[in-house]
């Protein structure tokens, strides 16, 4: 079986990815939190702002809480999510303001579980088998 | 100046990520013609700076004036990432667990 690695910053707390997303106007790349503990991929309203999306492109509205109460998100089906080295077609993510300034998102289970992967913490890389197609 | 001159919107030379983290220290920017050392990954050797800010929508707003020109525009933060971000609790009731499974 083929693996896919993936880098990331050794000097981080945390592994943040490339992730690069297509919307109607276009694509864009942004950072991501690899995050195993998170149910659903969440990106920030900016990132998909500048991809063409607003809260009218939702499937459903969503309500999340936080630290300081209970906030308001929408779950999008964007046409292209790309991380890992995995191609995935109309994926569904969280968008939600997640607060922090310094990162686009979170790439959660509902993308991980489509991959067989490993953290390679020591090496700071992540190695993916694909097990799914990748227009899946 | 006119009014034309300040809105008029600016792109930088190409540069490296050091040198863009220099200009911009602590900011987001978006960013175009960024020359990939692998495709899938952050790292390339240089591109160039679209919009700026102290803010994630600063830049984005910037940026919109060259979404017709550029397919690609990638939104970075020139920080560190240090912070765990608050994990947010998504409400799953039955819609939304069928939304995520059901989903591609």
């Amino acid at each position: 079986m083929k693996r896919f690695a993936t880098s990331f910053d050794p000097d981080g707390e945390l592994i943040v990815i490339e992730g690069r997303i297509a919307g109607p106007r276009g694509s864009s790349g942004g950072r991501l939190v690899l995050d195993t503990g998170a149910a659903m991929t969440t990106i920030t309203p900016e990132l998909a702002e500048l991809l063409g999306y607003s809260a009218r492109d939702g499937l459903r509205r969503t309500r999340v809480h936080t630290a300081v109460g209970s906030e308001e998100g929408y779950v999008l089906e964007v046409a292209e999510f790309v991380a890992l080295g995995t191609v995935l077609q109309r994926f569904r993510v969280h968008v939600f303001d997640l607060g922090h300034d310094d990162i686009d998102g979170l790439v959660g289970l509902n993308f991980l579980r489509r991959l067989n992967y490993e953290i390679r913490s020591a090496e700071y890389r992540v190695l993916v088998e694909r097990v799914a197609p990748a227009t899946a | 100046m006119s009014a034309a001159e300040v809105l008029a919107p600016e792109i930088s030379e190409p540069l490296t990520w050091a040198e863009i983290c220099v200009r911009h220290p602590d900011e987001w920017v978006c960013l175009v013609e960024m020359d990939r050392v692998h495709p899938n990954n952050f790292e390339f050797r240089t591109a160039r700076v679209i919009g700026n800010g102290k803010t994630r929508r600063e830049p984005v707003e910037q940026a919109m004036a060259w979404r017709a020109e550029y397919e690609l525009i990638g939104h970075y933060f020139t920080g560190r990432v240090t912070v765990r971000p608050p994990r947010p609790s998504l409400i799953l009731d039955e819609e939304i667990r069928d939304i995520i499974r059901s989903g591609r």
